[in-house]
């Protein structure tokens, strides 16, 4: 019974969307988005075990915590790099659906700290539609990546505490292309060809550490570090729809490897403990794009027209900062509200259709409430902005992911302006104990 | 508390609503500047029309170049487009049946899909599109040109509601545009091109109906009455020129030099040849030797009478020469012909070297083949590729009627599909239909740039009216273009703007055209339309 509910939840759950910048999704605490995504240093609950192990030592309590965050997200294209265009695409994204659960438990009388956590800290489920100007490059992509994270907290004193633990990731990625190229099906009717690419991800491993210093009363000061997961997907499924001329170049039964790092984040952040009522933070986060080099489908049987892909990607280290804060109105109800920046690892002229990503603000509120002392119910909203970003042909021609060359062009990118925003509200309920 | 969730939850469900939103980025708006769009008549032949793959159907009749304008129109302001809409199939049309590209090259057929069994309902105008295929620029005046279908059946079928003898140039007349363009000419050059010459040149001797139209005579008198029709409402619009359509892939698929044959073939071809001709220049030799000893035989004997009734020498050969000459003279050369003939052939092949003409036969037909062969007229063949053997006029200088074909002549693609390339019949000499020679070459250039002066002429004395220069187009083609992810080359079959037969376009290609329109448009008029992204139209479709 129990193991038929893990593989439902699974299926429901895995379909997390972009988000954070490049394909971080951080979703991982409501009480946190609440206040702009202040996680390494506030007061420690469940969702401590993700943003800052170290934190979970404080826990005065056990708890089992679950949340939930459905992605409202759209991007929105226009070909501004072609006179005159006013052609304009729209995303009809997929509700993205991240979730986590958290247990923490350890004995009233000992400084440790035992817990796990289940969390979607990357994904992303985009859809162009295909028939939108650059389907060649991507229709649909789904990244679902799910991490389970057994780990442990040590209290040395009552101003410091340390934690680590060690994650598994699993995942999968499907995207879809089209091929310009049409095939004739019944009689006179024909359509477009397209190829499918699906796989699931080997396990992989990483660890979580962190520790959390309480210097006085008023000050609360985390630090935390999540490695790099490199995730694998070995022997993925192809498919390609192609017209029935062209099969011999396109085996049946063909796999793909590939594989896409999950970068490191190092995370530090202070709280300010004002009075009863107000708490006010800060964070700063490095996310280690620079990870993410390229995007490789490594065919296992190549062909005169199936060659191995390498798209260069070359992402930037990243930053982001969060200001937030959380006012107590009554002894069981907190209002919250945040603001974070979040810098983009996509350098000029490498912006994709799977992420045309540009520095956004996070704009948060919140509110928490205790009916009583063994529940707490969190609810937070989330509107992210994107200016908009040009990516011209100078600049994709610069990044070598553009050629024009009028005998034999090629892109890996689509020039013009991109431009999203994403809504997300969402909420958790944990029990205390 | 409850205040706070209900609260709570409006909140919520408001953003929720708002959050459907995509994104809005602030698009420039279109302007149709100085033209008025609202009623736009596209005046021209098959490539108006949008035919491709040799016919005229749905599908490519959707994506015709004037609707692909029309609808980038349309999104600046509403305006009505029609067509003169033809059902599924329409007219029958060319598909690639089979391909197998693990073979080089390409092993390729193709097969026919009938036509629509409503193709020749008629349909009641005004049509917006009036794309004729087949007809050319000396055509448009002509009353009856649609009144049955074997004439016109495209024209035909757009005769709804009116008289069978009205003139395309009535129509348009009927229907004054607010804006146009016009691309015609094309079939006053192309029924001779396509025929390898064969229709001929209007007034030269044995031209047929599809002969070069005289340009002073026929197109420009026919073009003036029509532009006079377009604009006489004030209309502003872009005239077409012709393109060098022998550079379409019609007439540049197979090269001149395009047999390409092993060693041991090329040894069988030489071999064929020399001795074709050696037994063809033997027979003529025989017989022109022959012929010459009759001839001789009855002069002298003519001669020989007269010296012996008294005649001088100089009378004599007067005598003699005008009884050669003369019906009974004729005749008995005809009879000695006869008898020197029977005396030669009725000798076996090694008793001839004993007949007295035997060495003269021998020193003219010596002396002819090596006459042919300084003049290059035996063919010759290598291994690899080879020029084709053409068939020629018979003339003194080639008295054989045949040679192989030189550089910068062209062999139709209609020789492939008439199976004129394949097997022995490769090796074969090819009728004048499927070769265009250099002269026909020059001739087809000479009209088609006497065509484009009178058709420039029309924008330079008129700033209402705007040129797009086809030929820029096709040449950026045939360089390669590299646009919207999609590589587009004149090539055929592969190169993605030319259609299966050769000369029409794609509506790939047809994007092409409607793009660099747009672009004419506006550059001339202030406008601003947007272009339309050629990877939404399709290229030649694979089985």
């Amino acid at each position: 019974m129990k193991k038929l509910l893990t593989t439902s939840l699974l299926i429901v759950f895995l379909i997390p969307l972009s988000f954070g910048s490049g394909y971080q999704v951080l979703l991982q605490g409501n009480r946190t988005i609440g206040m702009g995504n202040l996680g390494v240093m506030m007061h420690a609950d469940a969702s401590s075990l993700f943003f800052n192990p170290g934190a979970m030592g404080f826990m005065d309590h056990n708890s089992v915590m679950i949340g939930f965050n459905p992605i409202f997200a759209g991007n929105t294209y226009w070909d501004s790099q072609t006179e005159n265009s006013h052609y304009e695409a729209n995303t009809d994204n997929p509700t993205g659906t991240p979730f986590y659960a958290y247990g923490v438990w350890g004995l009233k009388e000992s400084n440790f700290k035992f817990g796990i956590g289940v969390v979607t800290p990357f994904g992303s489920g985009v859809n162009w539609g295909n028939s939108w100007a650059g389907r060649d490059l991507l229709s649909e992509l789904t990244l679902r990546v799910i991490q389970i994270q057994p780990t442990v907290a040590y209290k040395i004193n009552d101003k410091l505490s340390v934690g680590g633990g060690v994650n598994v990731s699993l995942g999968s990625v499907k995207l879809i292309r089209t091929i310009l190229l049409e095939q004739r099906n019944e009689g006179s009717n024909y359509s477009e060809s397209s190829v499918t690419l699906d796989g699931n991800a080997t396990s992989s491993f990483g660890y979580n550490i962190g520790l959390l210093y309480a210097p006085c009363q008023k000050i609360d000061i985390g630090i935390s570090y999540r490695s790099k997961v490199d995730m694998k997907i070995e022997n993925g499924s192809t498919e390609f729809d192609v017209p029935s001329s062209l099969a011999p170049f396109f085996p049946e039964g063909n796999t793909f490897d590939a594989s896409l790092p999950l970068p490191s984040v190092f995370s530090t952040g202070l709280n300010y403990h004002f009075n009863d009522q107000l708490d006010v933070g800060v964070q700063f986060d490095w996310v280690g794009w620079s990870a993410y080099k390229s995007l490789d489908f490594d065919f296992r049987e190549n062909t005169p027209r199936l060659e191995d892909t390498s798209s260069p990607r070359n992402y930037e280290d990243s930053w982001v900062l969060h200001f937030g804060g959380e006012y107590k109105l009554e002894s069981n109800i907190q209002l919250r509200a945040g603001i974070y920046f979040d810098t983009t690892p996509v350098q000029d002229g490498y912006m994709t259709a799977e992420t045309p990503d540009n520095n956004r603000i996070g704009m948060t509120t919140g509110i928490g409430y205790s009916p009583n002392d063994h529940l707490q119910i969190d609810v937070s909203f989330l509107y992210i902005k994107a200016a908009k970003r040009e990516q011209t042909i100078a600049q994709t021609i610069a990044a070598g992911t553009y050629n024009p060359d009028p005998k034999d062009g090629s892109r890996d990118v689509l020039p013009g302006s991109y431009k999203l925003n994403a809504f997300i509200p969402g909420f958790s309920v944990a029990y205390k104990f | 508390m409850k205040f706070w969730i209900k609260n709570i939850i409006y909140l919520l469900s408001t953003l929720v609503v708002l959050s459907g939103c995509n994104p809005e980025i602030e698009v420039p708006v279109p302007s149709k500047g100085s033209v008025d769009f609202s009623n736009y008549v596209a005046v021209g032949n098959s490539l108006t029309a949008g035919y491709s793959d040799n016919g005229l159907y749905a599908d490519g009749q959707s994506q015709s170049f004037p609707s692909l304008i029309a609808g980038q129109m349309h999104e600046i302001s509403m305006i009505e487009f029609r067509q003169p809409d033809i059902p599924g199939n329409g007219s029958g049309y060319v598909y690639v049946s089979s391909l197998d590209l693990t073979t080089n090259p390409p092993a390729v057929s193709f097969g026919q899909f009938t036509e629509d069994p409503n193709w020749l309902n008629q349909i009641d105008g005004p049509f917006n599109n009036m794309g004729v295929p087949g007809i050319r620029v000396k055509d448009i005046t002509v009353n009856g040109y649609g009144a049955i279908p074997q004439l016109n059946p495209y024209f035909y079928r757009m005769l709804g509601g009116k008289s069978a003898t009205t003139s395309y140039l009535e129509m348009v007349q009927e229907n004054p545009p607010t804006f146009f363009t016009s691309w015609l000419g094309n079939n006053d050059v192309l029924g001779y091109a396509s025929s390898g010459g064969v229709a001929g040149i209007t007034g030269a001797p044995i031209t047929g109906l599809g002969g070069l139209t005289n340009p002073t005579t026929e197109f420009k008198p026919s073009y003036d009455a029509l532009i006079a029709a377009l604009t006489s409402s004030g209309a502003k619009g872009v005239v077409v020129t012709i393109p060098d359509i022998t550079l379409t892939p019609f007439f540049t698929r197979i090269p001149w030099n395009g047999l390409v044959l092993d060693a041991p073939t090329a040894a069988l071809a030489n071999q064929f040849y020399q001795i074709s001709i050696d037994t063809t220049v033997q027979k003529g030799v025989e017989q022109q030797v022959i012929f010459g000893a009759a001839t001789q035989q009855v002069y002298e004997s003519a001669y020989q009478q007269a010296i012996d009734s008294g005649a001088s020498d100089g009378e004599a050969t007067a005598i003699a020469e005008n009884f050669v000459a003369s019906e009974d003279g004729q005749s008995a050369i005809a009879e000695a012909n006869d008898i020197i003939s029977l005396s030669y052939y009725g000798l076996t092949e090694d008793q001839r070297p004993n007949h007295p003409l035997y060495p003269a036969i021998q020193q003219n037909k010596t002396a002819i083949m090596a006459q042919l062969d300084a003049a290059g007229l035996i063919p010759e063949f290598n291994e690899g590729p080879n020029p084709f053997v053409i068939e020629v006029p018979i003339t003194q200088e080639n008295p054989l009627g045949l040679r192989q074909m030189a550089a910068g002549e062209l062999v139709l693609l209609s020789a492939q599909l008439g199976g004129q390339l394949t097997g022995q019949a490769a090796l074969s000499p090819k009728p004048d239909q499927y070769i265009l020679t250099t002269e026909e070459v020059k001739n087809i250039n000479d009209y088609t740039a006497d065509f484009n002066d009178i058709i420039r002429d029309f924008a330079s004395s008129n700033p209402d009216i705007a040129l797009l220069e086809s030929n820029e187009a096709l040449e950026d083609v045939r360089d390669g273009l590299w646009q919207d992810g999609v590589n587009v080359t004149a090539d055929y079959l592969t190169g993605g703007a030319f259609s299966l037969d050769g000369v029409h376009l794609t509506p790939r290609g047809y994007a092409i055209i409607a793009n660099r329109i747009i672009e004419v448009i506006n550059d001339n008029f202030d406008a601003t339309i947007s272009p339309v992204n050629i990877n939404n139209y399709r290229a030649v479709v694979l089985p």
